[in-house]
């Protein structure tokens, strides 16, 4: 199996060469199969693995176990659903797309699937250079690219040392079922896969690269890309064990950061800086539920806090996973048909686009804040209702730590649904612009989108299902008229329930009644345009997105830096991200240092390079001599 | 024409109007007690908009017949089209009567001036009183009351 899977993505990167379609099925081919692995290894408890020794005492191959299954399943409904809209998609760019599509995910089925330090490192550059190289295909997205390859390359080098730490302390590169306590390999790797997953201090690049990639890369990159940097992290707890200082800190990193993400989505303008700003919240969400459980392990294990903490962040990746590919396919679907980089361009894509895109952006939209019945609901309340259960800590600085983070991402949430309504309201519905939609073949751009919808509201109405195959069956319970199975509860002894599968019923069955009054109403109901004294409103005279956020830019000017600029006798308004202008700073600074340094070095002077040889050369006979 | 309602007044402060002794459509009853009137000066020559802001004034109050302007097409009865229709306000006249809600009528009054268009020649919908001579303002009050049946 293991074989196959990644032979089918190398044969599918070759074929890229000749024809795109038979690149793309490939990959699809090989992504259903990873799928099925994974499910082998999480579900039936088949391990399947490939290992030989490489080296004396080294070991390299791929072995899958239960934490590797799990998030293959998830990154495989991606990798499928991309694959899918591709066939589609890829037909307005070049063959080597394909290539790339099909590297990145060989790349990452590596690191999900290594055994060894080795075989991880190698999947993480596959991923990252083949990612680097798909952004590329956008048309003049170089620096963005070069900006995602810095920072990929920093957290190589932070994962190397992670390495060299863990060697240093076991004496193996072995990952699966290793064991060690070593503080370089637990804060190196740590940064590694927080600069990945877009943790605030590191996120700038996300959204450049994120926003001006082609849309399948950006969903790649925004979903399963990140969601190696959850494996990672889960990984690294598997290996060191919960610890309690770095749990606080990745409550406080993971709060601040999802309010910074979704406060910087809340104002974003972009078509795809949005759900760019959108994944730093996300992410944010899932490194605090982590942190949290392991400052809940640390206080006591007969709480069962620290399993659902745990569990939390498991279903806040697959939902992350699936919704916002979603929303990256179903943008990138408008983006491509309409040509358009801003909210207020795509207005109405129900009428100018389709209905399929519109549902899936407000499918994914209404997930991400948290909308009952969809999977976004139970992981949100997964997550308040872990926070709620930080009255048990008993240290005062647990307690403080993990209340201010549930502040942080509460308000985090508020800003999110505000962000998504306004994706929503102003590219999905919204007034038309008469915009015509350039024609190109859709079928299988639907067929993804209508795959993760159907995903995203079955995963919510089988949720109690999915925590007793991830082996949580204390979290599954039956009470208030529910019958047992149906009723999810946040501990043991019950603390906080919830049904998605009755809100999933509840909520269909009273959605009739309003769509019912709204298909009646719509046959006495005389539709015109706004009322503008006689006139046709101008597209200037439209109530914006801009205007929409105007209110929480000029409240929250402190934070966002809002400024009001004019060009060409047109004022706007601008906002800018704080961390932005720091690494603007960091390279102004590097480029005058490497300016005044080469102008010193290389200053065209012979004698100075006849001096520079003659010093190299009495140094090495001093060392070597 | 009833006295003014107010306790303690005996005398009638309004004044008598002169009234319109001409066969008009007549709208609903339901419209009675309450028209809103929603006036568009598609270019008379500014005598009726003088009568307009003399309707609402004490000496005629159309407000104590329950008639009243509205303030956006969407929400009136009764469209009044004063003047005759310059070139460029035949768009917005006929974006207004698509903003008016059913059931609507019109009421077109010119100004015996030759300028412009006749409001008549545009093929407006449900018209059910045209003059083509300048009306007082009493004389618009009996109007609106004739076309409602209010024979006061």
């Amino acid at each position: 199996m293991i074989y196959t899977i990644i032979g089918l993505y190398i044969l599918g990167s070759f074929t890229g060469f000749i024809g795109r379609k038979i690149s793309y099925s490939m990959a699809i081919i090989a992504s259903a199969f990873s799928f099925i692995a994974g499910f082998e290894a999480k579900f039936m408890g088949n391990t399947l693995s490939a290992v030989f020794s490489f080296l004396p005492n080294i070991t390299v191959g791929i072995n899958i176990d239960g934490l590797s299954g799990l998030f293959l399943m998830i990154a495989a409904i991606s990798w499928t659903a991309v694959s899918i809209f591709s066939l589609d998609f890829g037909n307005h760019y070049r063959k080597r797309m394909a290539v790339f599509l099909n590297l990145s995910m060989l790349g990452m089925f590596l690191i999900l699937t290594a055994y060894d330090a080795l075989t991880f490192l190698s999947g993480w550059e596959i991923m990252t250079i083949a990612s680097y190289f798909l952004i590329t295909e956008h048309e003049g997205a170089y620096k963005e690219a070069f900006q995602f390859l810095a920072f990929g390359e920093l957290s190589t080098i932070a994962l190397i040392l992670a390495f060299v730490g863990l060697n240093a302390s076991d004496g193996s590169f072995v990952l699966i079922k290793a064991d060690s306590n070593s503080v370089v390999f637990l804060v190196f790797a740590s940064l590694a896969f927080i600069i990945k997953m877009g943790i605030v201090p590191f996120h700038t690049w996300l959204k450049e690269a994120h926003s001006k990639a082609p849309s399948n890369a950006s969903a790649l990159l925004s979903a399963p890309v990140t969601l190696m940097g959850v494996y990672g992290l889960a990984r690294v707890i598997n290996i060191t064990g919960y610890t309690h200082v770095w749990g606080l800190l990745a409550i406080i990193l993971g709060s601040v950061s999802a309010f910074w993400g979704a406060m910087e989505a809340a104002a974003a303008k972009g078509l795809k800086v949005l759900p760019a700003y959108s994944t730093v919240e996300n992410n944010g969400m899932i490194l605090a539920a982590l942190g949290l459980s392991a400052v809940a392990y640390s206080f006591s294990t007969k709480s069962t806090l620290y399993e659902f903490a745990f569990l939390t962040a498991v279903v806040l990746s697959i939902t992350h996973t699936i919704a916002k590919t979603l929303l990256f396919l179903s943008i990138g679907q408008a983006k491509e048909q309409l040509h358009a980089e801003n909210i207020d361009n795509v207005r109405g894509i129900h009428k100018s686009v389709g209905k399929i895109p519109a549902l899936g952006i407000l499918i994914s939209g209404l997930s991400f804040s948290a909308f009952p019945a969809l999977l976004g609901y139970v992981a949100e309340w997964m997550l308040l209702e872990s926070i709620f259960q930080s009255y048990q800590f008993s240290s005062i600085l647990d307690r403080v730590v993990s209340l201010t983070g549930g502040v942080l991402l509460s308000l985090a949430m508020g800003f999110a649904s505000f962000s998504m309504i306004k994706l929503i309201g102003y590219s999905a519905l919204g007034y038309h612009h008469e915009k015509k939609a350039e024609p190109m073949p859709t079928f299988f751009m639907n067929v993804a989108e209508l795959f993760l919808i159907a995903m995203i509201f079955g995963i919510s109405f089988f949720a109690s299902d999915l925590f007793l195959g991830l082996g949580y069956s204390k979290f599954v319970i039956g009470a208030l008229g529910i019958p047992q199975g149906w009723l999810l509860a946040s501990a043991e002894p019950v603390f906080g329930v919830i049904s998605p599968a009755f809100f999933v019923l509840v909520i269909t069955a009273l959605s009739v009644v309003p769509f019912l009054i709204y298909f009646r109403s719509k046959l006495t109901t005389k539709k015109v345009a706004s009322w503008n004294g006689g006139l046709a409103l101008k597209e200037e005279e439209y109530f914006t997105a801009n205007a929409f956020s105007f209110t929480i830019e000029h409240i929250l000017r402190f934070v966002y830096m809002t400024k009001e600029r004019t060009n060409k006798n047109r004022s706007y308004v601008a906002i800018s991200d704080v961390f932005e202008s720091f690494y603007k700073q960091i390279v102004t600074f590097i480029k005058k240092i490497s300016y005044s340094v080469s102008r010193f070095v290389m200053n065209g002077k012979v004698y100075f390079y006849i001096l520079y040889i003659l010093i190299m050369f009495i140094l090495i006979f001093v060392v070597f001599g | 024409m009833k006295s003014w309602a107010l306790y303690g007044i005996t005398r009638k402060l309004t004044e008598p109007f002169k009234k319109l002794e001409e066969n008009t459509g007549k709208m609903d009853k339901i419209f009675r007690r309450s028209l809103n009137i929603y006036p568009i000066d598609v270019g008379n020559n500014g005598d009726l908009n003088f009568e307009m802001a003399a309707l609402a004034a004490p000496q005629y109050n159309i407000h104590r017949f329950g008639i009243f302007f509205a303030d956006s097409p969407r929400h009136a009865d009764v469209l009044l089209v004063l003047g005759r229709c310059s070139e460029k306000m035949v768009g917005p006249l006929k974006e207004t009567v698509n903003q008016l809600p059913k059931p609507f009528n019109i009421i077109i009054v010119e100004d015996g001036t030759d300028f412009g268009i006749s409001a008549r020649d545009l093929s407006l919908p449900n018209v059910i009183a045209y003059y083509d001579k300048k009306l007082e303002a009493g004389e618009i009050l009996s109007v609106l009351l004739n076309i409602t049946g209010d024979k006061k």
